[in-house]
Parts: C-alpha cells; sequence; structure tokens
C-alpha cells in the first residue's frame, strides 16, 4: 500500500478497505456446544446468527465483527452503539466435510442475495442487508478443538475505485460547529429510526450547517447530484482507509446512482467516547469516482473469506480444552487454587516438587483412604495402592474411599476399588491398585514351591514399586507389614511416611533416610544411642533450649522398629500401644492420615528434603526452617488429651529392619535372607543384630542399672514440677528419658 | 454484656484480628480488640457476619451507622445509577438479564491492543495441529487489489457485576481472551499486568483471586472473591459516613477493585453517580 502511495504521479490511488477481523467471545463457543448437543445435534441446516460492529474503538485496534453467546438469538437485542450484521452458520458435522464444503459456493450465493437486495430496491429501503457474513464451523466436542472460517461477502468492482480525493481527518475539512452540527443531526436519525446506530447514511453540508437523511429518503434530500456526500458507520480506526462495510454500500450506490453520479464524497463516521469527552474529528473523508455498474448486469465477483492469523487463505481454529472440557477445569482449578496458596499465604512454595512427587500408599484402609484424600487436595497425581483385602461391610462409615455398593458379593478389591473412586473424584489422578499381599516376618512362606514362588514374586513387586516411587507410606494395620518396605526402602534410599494408630493415640513419622550408598563409607553407621546423643548435644550448645536430641540429621534418625527391642513377628503376640488393633477413635486415622501428608509435604519443602535435620517440640518457638514450618522425626499424638508432640530419635544400631547388618544381609542375599526372615520366630532377627545379647546384658545387670531408673524417675519428677509452667515441656522431656533409656527398660 | 458474649467473640475474632495485625503493623491488636470487644452484641452465629459491619460503627458515632454490606436491592438500585451515567459517558456498561431467573448482572467489555510475543507463543502452543493442513489455494483473496492488512494481537477483557447474597456485596468476575475466544490464563492475565504494578497488585485485592463458574453463565470465570470486599470497603464507607457523605457503593467499590484487572473508572462516576435513596 505505501508502495502504491508513492506511485501517486504514475497511476491515480486506489481505494483499499480494512477488512473484518473476525472476534469471537469465549461465550460463543459455550454456546454453539449447547446448540450442538441440544438443539443442532446432526443437523447440519445452515442458522441464521448475528453479530455486531462498533464504531468507537480507540485507534489500534482491528476493525472487527464480534460474535457473543447472545449471536444465535437472532432478534436479540444489539448492543448500544453497535450496528448489527446479519449471517449464516455452517455447522458441520466432521472435519471431512468442513473441509469439503465449497467455500465458493456459499460466498457466491450470499453475494446473490446481496446483488438481488440491491437490484431489487430492498437495500436501498434497509441497507443493513449489506452487511452480511457467513460462519463455517466443526465443532470437536470430544477435544473442544473448534475449526471456524468467517467470510465477509464483498462485492467488487473488477478495476477497483478511484480516489478523487485522500482521505484526510474530519476536522481539517469540517470546522467545529460543523462537526456539532453533524453530531446532533446524527443523533436525531437515530432516535428517529428508533436505534442507536445508522450503518448508511446520506449526509449535506454548508459552512453553517450540516444535515443527515436516511437512504430512502435519497431523491429528497439530494435535489442536485453535482456533488453527493454519503455516510458511513465505520468500524476501521485507521486514518487511510474505510472498513469492509463500506465495499457494498459503493456497489449499490454505483448501480443505482452511478450513472448521474461523477463523484461521490464519503464521510466515515467514527464516534468514540473517552472519559466522557465525544470525539467524532477522527472521522475520515475522501472522494471517489465511481466505476459504472450496470443492474442488469450478472452479480459482480465478490470475495471475503477470512485469512488465518499467519495470513494464509484457511480456516482458523482454537483449542478451548482448558475452558470446556471437565476434565481440564477441574486439573486447572486444582492446581490454580494450590497456586493461589502461593500467592496468598506462601510465595516460596514449591509446588512443582509435591505435585509431581510418587506416592505408594501401602495399605487401603482407614488411613490409607485418608492419606490419599489428603495428597489430592495437595495436587499430588501420582498415587499407587498397595493392599490385599476386600471391602466389608464395616468399612464404608470409616474409609471414605468406599461406599455400601462396594461390600457386596463378597467386597471389592480394597487397591482396586479406591483406584475406581479417585479417578472418580477426579479423573486427572495417576492412580494404580495392587491387589498383593506384603510377605511379614514370623508368618511363614515355605509351606511349598507355590507360596515360595508367590512369595518371591511379590517381594519382587514391591521391590519395583518402591523403586518406581519417590515416597512410601506404610499405613498397614500390623506392625510386622511395615518390616519388609522398611528394609527394602532403607536399601533403595526412599522415603519412608509411616502411620500407625492406637485406641487414641497415633504415631507418624519419617524413617531416617541413609546417606547415598557412594557415601557410606565414610559415614560412620548410627553407633549407639548414648554415645550419639553426648556428641549430638554437645555439638550444638549454643542454640537455647536445645535438649537432648535436638539437631538429628534425617540421615541418623530412627525408623518404625528403631524404638523397639523386639523383632517384629507373629501379632496376636505383640503388646506394643500403636498396632494392638484397628480399633482406634474414628477421628484418629483422619487426622493421622493428614498428618501423614502434611509431614511428607514439609519434608518436600526442606531443602535438603528426608535428609532435613528432625524439629522438635523445642523449635516451635524457633525460625522454622521451611516456608511451612518445622519438619519433625515423629508426631506423637495423643487424643484423649488432645495434644501432639514431636520427639525426635536416633537410629538404632541393633534395629531388626534398618540397622546395618540387616540392610547388608538383605542386599547380600535378597530373598534368601527374606524368606528367612519370614519363615523364623523373632528369635532370628534379634540373633542377628544383637538384640538377644542385649536382653541377656540387660537382665544380669538388671540391679546395676536400677540405680539409672532411680535417677530417670528422679529426673521425671523434677522435670514435671520445673515446668510446670510450661504445658509444653513436660511431656516431651519425659519421652526423650523414656527414649534414652527406653532400650533398657523393655516394660517402662 | 455478659461475659460469655465476650469469650465467644474473642475465639472468633482474634485470629481474623491477628492476621489483619500482621499485615498493616500499624494497627495494633489490643487497640482494636478492646474497640471492639465493648460493641459486640449478643449474636449468633448466623450474626458473626453483620458483626463485622457492627465493629465499624465503633466510633463514638452512635447507631445510624451506615453498613459495609449492600443488600440486593440497594445493589440493584445503584447498578440503575450507575448504567445511567455510563450510557451518558457511552462507557459501554449494559444489563444483561439472564433468561428465566430475574437476576442479571451489568457487563462490560474492553479490548486491549495484546503484546504480540507474549500472545503468539500462546497461539502456538495452542493451536490445533492439522489446521495448516486446511489452507485452501481456489478461495479469492484481493489483498493486492482492494484489502489492506491488518495484524494484531488483541486482548478482550470481559468483566461482569453480580451480586453475592452470600456475602452481601457486589462480586466482580471477569476473563481475558483473544479473539478466537481462547482464554488466557492467569498467568497470561498477571503477564499483561505491568511490572511496576504488580507488587502494589500482591498486597490488594489481587490475592483474592481465584477461578468459579459464572453463577448465571456456568462458564469458568476469575473472581475478585468477595471474602475480603468488606475490608476494603469499610474505611472508606467509614470516612463518608464520618463526612456525611453518600456514596454509591458500586462506583466506591467499582474504582477500588477495577484497576486491579485493568478496568478503569473515569473520575467522573465519583460525582455524578448518586447513592440511591
Amino acid at each position: 500500500m505505501a508502495a502504491e502511495l508513492t506511485e501517486k504521479g504514475s497511476a491515480p490511488p486506489k481505494l483499499q478497505f480494512a477488512p473484518f477481523s473476525s472476534a469471537l467471545e469465549a461465550g460463543f463457543w459455550h454456546q454453539l456446544t449447547q446448540k450442538k448437543l441440544n438443539d443442532y445435534r446432526l443437523d447440519e441446516s445452515p442458522k441464521s446468527i448475528k453479530g455486531y460492529y462498533y464504531n468507537g474503538d480507540p485507534s489500534g485496534l482491528p476493525t472487527r465483527l464480534t460474535l457473543e453467546f447472545s449471536a444465535f438469538e437472532i432478534d436479540g437485542p444489539t448492543p448500544a452503539h453497535c450496528c448489527p450484521a446479519v449471517g449464516t452458520l455452517y455447522n458441520t458435522n466432521t472435519l471431512e466435510a468442513f473441509k469439503s464444503t465449497d467455500k465458493k459456493a456459499l460466498l457466491d450465493q450470499v453475494a446473490n442475495e446481496i446483488w438481488n437486495a440491491i437490484k431489487s430496491g430492498a437495500a436501498v429501503e434497509d441497507p443493513s442487508v449489506l452487511t452480511r457474513f457467513i460462519l463455517l464451523t466443526f465443532a470437536d466436542l470430544k477435544k473442544y478443538h473448534f475449526y471456524y472460517w468467517f467470510c465477509f461477502p464483498a462485492l467488487c468492482f473488477v478495476e477497483g475505485i478511484q480516489l478523487v480525493k485522500d482521505p484526510v481527518l474530519l476536522e481539517q475539512k469540517f470546522s467545529l460547529k460543523q462537526i456539532s452540527s453533524f453530531q446532533v443531526a446524527y443523533d436525531r436519525l437515530c432516535s428517529s429510526s428508533g436505534t442507536t446506530a445508522v450503518p448508511y447514511f446520506l449526509v449535506k453540508y454548508s459552512e453553517k450547517s450540516v444535515e443527515v437523511a436516511s437512504l430512502k429518503d435519497w431523491s429528497l434530500f439530494f435535489a442536485d447530484l453535482k456533488k453527493v456526500t454519503v455516510g458511513v458507520y465505520d468500524p476501521c480506526t485507521l486514518p487511510q482507509h474505510p472498513g469492509w462495510p463500506l465495499r457494498n454500500f459503493l456497489v449499490l450506490l454505483a448501480s443505482k446512482w452511478g450513472s448521474q453520479l461523477d463523484v461521490v464524497e464519503v464521510l466515515c463516521f467514527r464516534d468514540r467516547t473517552l472519559q466522557g469527552i465525544r470525539s467524532v474529528q477522527h472521522s475520515i473523508i475522501f472522494q471517489v469516482k465511481l466505476p459504472s455498474l450496470s443492474l442488469s448486469a450478472a452479480c459482480p465477483k465478490s470475495v471475503g473469506w477470512e485469512k488465518n492469523p499467519k495470513g494464509a487463505m484457511g480456516p482458523r481454529s482454537v483449542n478451548l480444552s482448558e475452558c470446556m472440557d471437565p476434565k481440564r477445569l477441574a486439573e486447572s482449578s486444582v492446581d490454580l487454587n494450590l497456586k493461589l496458596m502461593r500467592w496468598r499465604l506462601v510465595p516460596s512454595l514449591d509446588l512443582d516438587k509435591v505435585v509431581s512427587t510418587k506416592c505408594l500408599l501401602l495399605g487401603a484402609g482407614t488411613l490409607g483412604c485418608n492419606v490419599a484424600r489428603t495428597l489430592m487436595g495437595w495436587g499430588v497425581r501420582h498415587i499407587t495402592f498397595v493392599d490385599n483385602a476386600k471391602i466389608s461391610y464395616s468399612n464404608p462409615v470409616r474409609q471414605p474411599l468406599y461406599e455400601f455398593e462396594d461390600c457386596l458379593s463378597g467386597g471389592k478389591s480394597k487397591a482396586l476399588a479406591a483406584v475406581d473412586r479417585l479417578r472418580k473424584i477426579f479423573p486427572g489422578v495417576n492412580a494404580e491398585g495392587f491387589n498383593m499381599s506384603i510377605p511379614m516376618p514370623g508368618h511363614p512362606v515355605n509351606f511349598s514351591e507355590v507360596t515360595i514362588a508367590q512369595a518371591q514374586r511379590d517381594v519382587e513387586q514391591l521391590e519395583a514399586l518402591i523403586s518406581a516411587h519417590d515416597v512410601v507410606f506404610l499405613l498397614m494395620d500390623t506392625r510386622e507389614s511395615r518390616w519388609l518396605p522398611t528394609v527394602i526402602a532403607a536399601s533403595q534410599r526412599k522415603l519412608i511416611v509411616n502411620a500407625a494408630l492406637g485406641f487414641d493415640t497415633f504415631v507418624v513419622m519419617r524413617h531416617g533416610l541413609k546417606k547415598p550408598k557412594a557415601s557410606d563409607a565414610g559415614d560412620s553407621s548410627p553407633s549407639s544411642a548414648s554415645s550419639l546423643s553426648d556428641s549430638s548435644s554437645s555439638s550444638t550448645p549454643a542454640i537455647p533450649g536445645a535438649s537432648l536430641f535436638s539437631n538429628i540429621p534425617g540421615h541418623r534418625l530412627g525408623c518404625y522398629f528403631c524404638n523397639d527391642v523386639v523383632a517384629p513377628g507373629d501379632s496376636t503376640r505383640d503388646r506394643t500401644l500403636d498396632q494392638q488393633c484397628t480399633v482406634s477413635r474414628p477421628g484418629l486415622a483422619m487426622i493421622a492420615g493428614a498428618l501423614a501428608v502434611e509431614l511428607m509435604i514439609s519434608i518436600l519443602q526442606h531443602p535438603e528434603g528426608g535428609y532435613a535435620v528432625a524439629s522438635s517440640s523445642d523449635d516451635r518457638m524457633n525460625e522454622p526452617p521451611t516456608s511451612l514450618g518445622l519438619v519433625p522425626h515423629q508426631i506423637r499424638g495423643f487424643l484423649s488429651r488432645f495434644d501432639n508432640v514431636l520427639p525426635a530419635s536416633l537410629a538404632f544400631d541393633k534395629c531388626t529392619a534398618c540397622s546395618p547388618v540387616v540392610l547388608d544381609h538383605y542386599e547380600r542375599d535378597g530373598f534368601q535372607f527374606l524368606s528367612k526372615v519370614f519363615n523364623s520366630s523373632h528369635s532370628f532377627l534379634e540373633d542377628l543384630t544383637g538384640l538377644t545379647l542385649l536382653h541377656q546384658e540387660t537382665q544380669a545387670a538388671e540391679r546395676m542399672y536400677f540405680c539409672t531408673s532411680l535417677c530417670t524417675i528422679t529426673v521425671c519428677l523434677l522435670n514435671l514440677t520445673y515446668c510446670a509452667f510450661n504445658r509444653m515441656y513436660p511431656v516431651q522431656k519425659l519421652w526423650h528419658i523414656f527414649r534414652v533409656y527406653g532400650h533398657f527398660f523393655p516394660m517402662c | 454484656m455478659s461475659s460469655k458474649n465476650v469469650l465467644f467473640s474473642k475465639k472468633l475474632l482474634i485470629p481474623w484480628l491477628e492476621k489483619y495485625s500482621q499485615k498493616n503493623t500499624g494497627w495494633k491488636l489490643p487497640d482494636h480488640f478492646s474497640h471492639v470487644s465493648c460493641y459486640i452484641s449478643p449474636l449468633s452465629l448466623e450474626g458473626s457476619r453483620k458483626w463485622h459491619g457492627t465493629t465499624m460503627m465503633s466510633d463514638k458515632e452512635g447507631s445510624s451507622a451506615a453498613s459495609c454490606y449492600l443488600d440486593e436491592k440497594s445493589f440493584h438500585l445503584s447498578c440503575q445509577l450507575f448504567l445511567q451515567y455510563s450510557s451518558v459517558l457511552k462507557d459501554g456498561w449494559s444489563w444483561t438479564e439472564f433468561k428465566g431467573v430475574k437476576e442479571g448482572y451489568m457487563k462490560k467489555t474492553i479490548l486491549i491492543p495484546g503484546r504480540l510475543c507474549s500472545l503468539l507463543n500462546q497461539f502456538w502452543k495452542h493451536k490445533t495441529e492439522d489446521v495448516d493442513a486446511l489452507v485452501e489455494d481456489q478461495v479469492d483473496d484481493d489483498t493486492e487489489n482492494q484489502a489492506v492488512c491488518e495484524n494484531q494481537a488483541v486482548m478482550c477483557y470481559e468483566y461482569h457485576v453480580l451480586y453475592s447474597c452470600s456475602y452481601q456485596v457486589p462480586v466482580l468476575y471477569f476473563r481475558a481472551s483473544t479473539l478466537d475466544g481462547r482464554l488466557l490464563s492467569l498467568e497470561e492475565v498477571w503477564n499483561n499486568i505491568r511490572p511496576n504494578y504488580r507488587k502494589h497488585l500482591l498486597q490488594g485485592p489481587w490475592d483474592t483471586l481465584t477461578q468459579q463458574e459464572h453463577p448465571l453463565l456456568g462458564q469458568p470465570f476469575f473472581v475478585l472473591h468477595p471474602c475480603r470486599t468488606e475490608e476494603f470497603m469499610r474505611p472508606v464507607l467509614q470516612m463518608a459516613h464520618v463526612e456525611k457523605r453518600k456514596v454509591n457503593y458500586i462506583v466506591t467499590w467499582l474504582s477500588v477493585m477495577g484497576p486491579m484487572v485493568r478496568l478503569e473508572v473515569p473520575l467522573s462516576y465519583c460525582t455524578a453517580v448518586a447513592a440511591p435513596d
């Protein structure tokens, strides 16, 4: 265009028009989807729709034809000060039909209708019929992809339109008086025709005043046809070009009055209000010479298909799955909710770490169900269940992933039913369930070749599962079933979060995460509790309130079995508090399950992850190590008192699960070692780890340690008295004392 | 006032006040608290919301204090007055009555020339895979003859003002889209805010931003959640009350909320739009 203007000398410049850009509000696609699903279904017949254009845009915006959700209400109101445009919607059922639709034929058909309206004079009566559009669509409602192609039919003068006078701003042509007179006249025309916008009109002006009239009053309005001025409601904002609606109007003028007219002056009426101040000064005005066009001739050539964003003649497409696909909506809403937590409250929260964590839930009972739900709340997408039980009638009231129906005819497998429910709750979840048993110490597997082979397969399966996940949750109802995963995960250096329930007490803990294998040699394996406690307390004297067991780094923390001096075995003979049986206060599983997940989240937010130094109750007053607060080793809860304490304890070198000797044997002998454990009574593990020896020593030295026990009790009492004013300390101190001497007083 | 009532109120109030005093370090908790506690009426939980309202009239002014809430009738009247002036200004606001229910909302759409780079990547990311294969050579194109090219990234912001019965305040819903109707994500909306403005926004009502379904259209919209609206409005309404000025709630509220999401409310609204009687 620029090049063309510079060549003015050689050939008179031709008028160029700014085509419409299609502008579709999101609501239009929603409405189209509704119409397709409920009304049109497979009906491909053309439908009338309605769009509008506006002449009040600030400069810089493209000339648009807008379709909003109300486009399907053909008789509905048009927004104030906008011009309506009637269109035809062709919605195809397939992409093939969309492709093979004869676009030229569609265009020709509408062009013919426009031409007929011009010939019959209908266009003079109601010139709004000149602005038409076609919309060809294909809605792929499985993917929420929409293909569309707009056409704004325009009849063409083959040789173009010659500009006689270049476009100038109205304020350069009109005086202020003329402009305000024009405004008043236009507004009066609007109100007399009962609208707020008139698409085409006639203009007559003298130095004093400006008059306007509707097109049908042509012969009354123009006494002589020497110089005729017409007005067009112009949606374009370019200073040198009129918008598309002028094209068919010029064709109408040329064919109706072209023979009598020499030169036509065109006022492209632009009318914007900014901050309450109205301006029509920036309208443009120019003169053209109309080519001759005979009414008796055939319909002129027409153009109008919109280009795609790359500038090629092709359809456009839009992928609206993010705002229309319910599954995507659920996903994005879940994510957004979490992001808002970051925006509003915890700016440094690393959500990606959380969302990408793969969680293995061993046990899909009361704890498993509650852990899974809390994980989903945190946006965790990868959740795997392992359980061998079926859903029984007592389960659904306590296990929120199951319903009564799940118990019928023998009950569904918990692991599989839990997965189904998770997907129902949130289709974006990547859940899997394994209906399998976890071999346990003291539960022999050597009945037959078959049972041995089965046990071996289960072990391999569990090893593979643990290896494929980032965090392992121990949520079973027996103590001994926690042994194998504890060993495997310790060996694989996977983080374990363990939750166990008593009647009204619970423990939620992370297992110590052993240092990576390469550096094992340099680091001394956890030595006896007393020597380590000395070193840790002496190395951190500066921290006020640091207790005997503060600042234990993650790799030195104990596991679930470190606190015990009996190896796991058949639980019928087991007596420890947190695994007596599954009769617990109903709220306990929800509390413990939620705490287990929140503990995992806090660990993930710590820069050192599972190696994070354990926070203790003492740290409640200190600067927290993560944006979410403390990263304790254990949370022990006492529902009877509605109280939690945060003890931390060291790995025990004679632990039946995570001590070096057990891990060495497991890593060296694999299933052979494990099967020995499964098949033996607990003495095997106790002999192996030296617990048997410890028992013997303890018994022999019982009298010798009597003094110590007296001291312990004295210290307890002192603490209780001393800290009477501080409700935080006594329980915790007591716990520490119990922990230090606990190994020597198993019955304590 | 019975001691039981004070106790009950403390329990509810303290977390809120603590949070508030953390944000505005100038506000000291004890003063505020003593202030409030002596005005608590023995209301049920139902009243706990009104109750923030009563905290506001804790000045010695007396009993006829203005409410920080807006009842539905006043909402409609305030909107009517707002729209009347908008039509004078041609500011683009309109009322959309929803079929079937007698509820409706005030709506405005604006277009903003987009930063091309921020949207273009998105375009390639969101385009469907096979659209390039659909280009047709046979279709006539008269660019060379009679059409001029306009290529422009434009964002369309759509604002809806609805009434929230549960919070008794107006709620601002909005969404932003490209011209093909694809909604911008929160990140894209955020990226289109001038960087020097962002810091300010994070402290303001922006942190109540969330995504919800439009209650009447059922389509996803962003919402400046009404949970803190009363908090923003209180100082303004309080001041107006002290000065015995009447303010149009919608005008005041929209001029606070709007700029956060690129919605400008011309100053003249403040003087020209009256409060409903």
